[in-house]
C-alpha cells in the first residue's frame, strides 16, 4: 500500500514536471512571438518612414528646381519685357526734352517721368539681379561669389576672408552652390550674429570641398538636425541635388562650421 | 537554500513595494504605476501578515482567499489603465461576471471562508485566468505600441501560466496531504522559483523605466 502511494507520487511528480516544462515552453513561445512580431512591425514602420522622408525630399528638390526655373523666367521677363520698354520710355522722354518747342511745364513733367523711369529701371534691374545674378551666368561661380561677399562686406559689418578655387560644376549646380552661400551668410548674420566669416573652396582629385566657418553664437547640432528650419532644409536639399555630403559642426558660443563635399561635374 | 527561498517567497514583495514607493512621487501622474504600487503594497501586507501568522503557528488559510481576490482587484485596475477603451469594456464585464461567480462560490460555502478550501480550483481560475488573458492582451497591444510595464506583463504571463497549474495541483495534494508530502514540498519550491523570476522582472521594470526620471 505504501509502495503504491510512493509510485503514485513519483508518477505525479514526473507528470507535473513535464506539464511545467510544457507551460514554460508555451510562455517562451508567447514571448518570442511578441518579440519577433514587434521587430517585424518596427522594421516595416521604419521602412515606411524612410519612404515618406525620401518622398518629402524629392518634393522639396523638385520645388527648388521649379523655383529656380521660375526665378530665371521672371528675371528674363523683367529684362526683356519691362526693362527694354522702360528704356524706350526713357529715350522717348529724352527726345521730347531736347525738343525746343517743349514749354517749361511740360519739361518739368517730362523730367519727373524720366526720374520715375530710371528709378523703376534700377529697381527692376535689382530684382532681376537678386532673382538670378547675371555675373554667375557670364563669369561663373567664383566671380559671382566674390561679388556676393563684396556686397555683404559693403552693406554689413561682416568681415569675409575667402580663398576660392573655381569648381568644376554645371551652371545649374553652380547656382545651387551660390544659393547655399547666400543662405549660410544670411543665417550667420541673422541667427549667429557673426562678425567674421572664413570661406574656402577647393578641388581634390575629382571631388570638391567647401568649408564655411563663422564666429557666431553656434547652436546645438543634434537639435537642429532633428528640427531643421526652412533655411537649413533648403541647404540640405540643394546639397542632395549636388549628390554631396553636408557636415555640420558647431559649439555653443564658439561659431559654426559647414563642410560640403561633392563630386566634380563636367561643365556644360 | 530552501529557507532563503521560503523567506523570499513570503517577504519578496516588501523590497519591491519599497523601491516602487521610493519613486512614487515622480510617477504619481502615471495611473498604471499607481495601481501597480497599490498591488505591491497590498500583497506585501497580506504576505507579511500571513507569513508572521504561519511563523507563530496560527491558522492563516483565510489569507489564501484574500490574496487571490485582492490580487485580482488591483491587477484588474492596473490593466484597465493599460488597455484601450474598447478592451476596458471587456474588463468591466469580466469583473462583474467574476464577482457574481465569486459571491456565488463563497455563498455556496455559507459565506464562511474557512469552509472554502484554500486553493479552490474554481476560485483560482476565476481570479487568475482574467489576469492572464488581460496580460496577453496588453502584450498583443504592445507589439505596435510603446512598451509600458512590459517586463511586469511578461513576468505575469509566465508566472500566472505556471502558478495556475501549481495551485490547482496544490489543492489536490493538500486534500491528500499526508500521502504526498514530498510532492507538496516540490510544488511550493517550484512556485517560489517562478516567483523569484517574477520578482526579478518587476525589479528590472523599475530599474529600466522608473529608477531615474525620464527627460523628454
Amino acid at each position: 500500500m505504501v509502495q503504491e502511494l510512493h509510485a503514485d507520487e513519483s508518477r505525479l511528480i514526473v507528470v507535473l514536471i513535464f506539464s511545467i516544462i510544457f507551460l514554460v515552453l508555451v510562455s517562451i513561445g508567447i514571448i518570442l512571438f511578441f518579440y519577433f512580431s514587434r521587430k517585424k512591425i518596427i522594421k516595416k514602420e521604419l521602412e515606411k518612414a524612410d519612404l515618406k522622408i525620401a518622398h518629402q525630399e524629392k518634393i522639396l528638390q523638385t520645388s527648388i528646381s521649379i523655383q529656380e526655373t521660375e526665378r530665371k523666367r521672371i528675371a528674363q521677363d523683367l529684362h526683356d519685357a519691362i526693362s527694354s520698354k522702360l528704356n524706350i520710355i526713357s529715350l522717348s522722354t529724352n527726345v521730347l526734352l531736347s525738343d525746343k518747342e517743349t514749354n517749361q511745364k511740360q519739361r518739368a513733367t517730362l523730367n519727373q517721368i524720366l526720374d520715375i523711369t530710371s528709378t523703376t529701371l534700377d529697381s527692376s534691374r535689382k530684382i532681376a539681379h537678386d532673382l538670378l545674378p547675371p555675373i554667375l551666368d557670364k563669369f561663373g561661380l567664383k566671380a559671382a561669389l566674390e561679388e556676393l561677399f563684396e556686397e555683404f562686406s559693403r552693406n554689413t559689418d561682416l568681415i569675409i576672408a575667402h580663398e576660392l578655387e573655381e569648381l568644376k560644376l554645371t551652371r545649374t549646380s553652380e547656382l545651387h552652390v551660390f544659393r547655399i552661400f547666400q543662405e549660410l551668410i544670411n543665417n550667420s548674420i541673422r541667427h549667429g550674429k557673426a562678425s567674421e566669416l572664413n570661406i574656402k573652396s577647393e578641388n581634390n582629385s575629382g571631388e570638391f570641398k567647401i568649408i564655411y566657418e563663422d564666429n557666431g553664437k553656434g547652436f546645438n547640432v543634434n537639435l537642429v538636425k532633428e528640427k531643421p528650419g526652412i533655411g537649413l532644409q533648403n541647404i540640405k536639399s540643394r546639397v542632395k541635388i549636388l549628390n554631396g555630403e553636408l557636415i555640420i559642426e558647431s559649439t555653443l558660443n564658439d561659431g559654426s562650421r559647414f563642410i560640403i563635399i561633392g563630386v566634380n561635374e563636367s561643365k556644360n | 537554500m530552501d529557507n532563503i527561498l521560503r523567506l523570499v517567497g513570503v517577504f519578496g514583495f516588501l523590497p519591491l513595494a519599497v523601491v516602487y514607493l521610493f519613486t512614487y512621487s515622480k510617477n504619481a501622474h502615471n495611473r498604471p504605476y499607481v495601481f501597480f504600487c497599490l498591488y505591491l503594497c497590498s500583497i506585501t501586507v497580506i504576505n507579511t501578515v500571513s507569513g508572521l501568522m504561519a511563523m507563530n503557528r496560527i491558522n492563516n488559510l483565510i489569507f489564501s482567499h484574500v490574496y487571490f481576490v485582492i490580487e485580482f482587484i488591483t491587477l484588474i485596475f492596473f490593466f484597465r489603465e493599460l488597455l484601450n477603451k474598447k478592451q476596458r469594456n471587456k474588463i468591466d464585464i469580466t469583473v462583474i461576471v467574476v464577482f457574481i461567480a465569486l459571491l456565488s462560490l463563497f455563498g455556496f460555502h455559507g459565506l464562511d471562508m474557512y469552509n472554502l478550501k484554500p486553493f479552490d480550483p474554481l476560485e483560482i481560475l476565476l481570479c487568475s485566468l482574467p489576469i492572464l488573458v488581460f496580460s496577453a492582451m496588453h502584450l498583443y497591444n504592445s507589439i505596435s505600441a510603446p512598451l509600458k510595464f512590459i517586463y511586469v506583463t511578461i513576468g505575469l504571463v509566465v508566472y500566472k501560466i505556471v502558478s495556475i497549474l501549481l495551485f490547482m495541483v496544490l489543492n489536490f495534494a493538500n486534500t491528500n496531504g499526508n500521502n504526498y508530502r514530498d510532492f507538496l514540498d516540490l510544488l511550493w519550491t517550484l512556485n517560489r522559483y517562478f516567483l523569484v523570476v517574477y520578482f526579478g522582472l518587476i525589479f528590472f521594470e523599475w530599474y529600466r523605466n522608473y529608477m531615474r526620471m525620464k527627460v523628454d
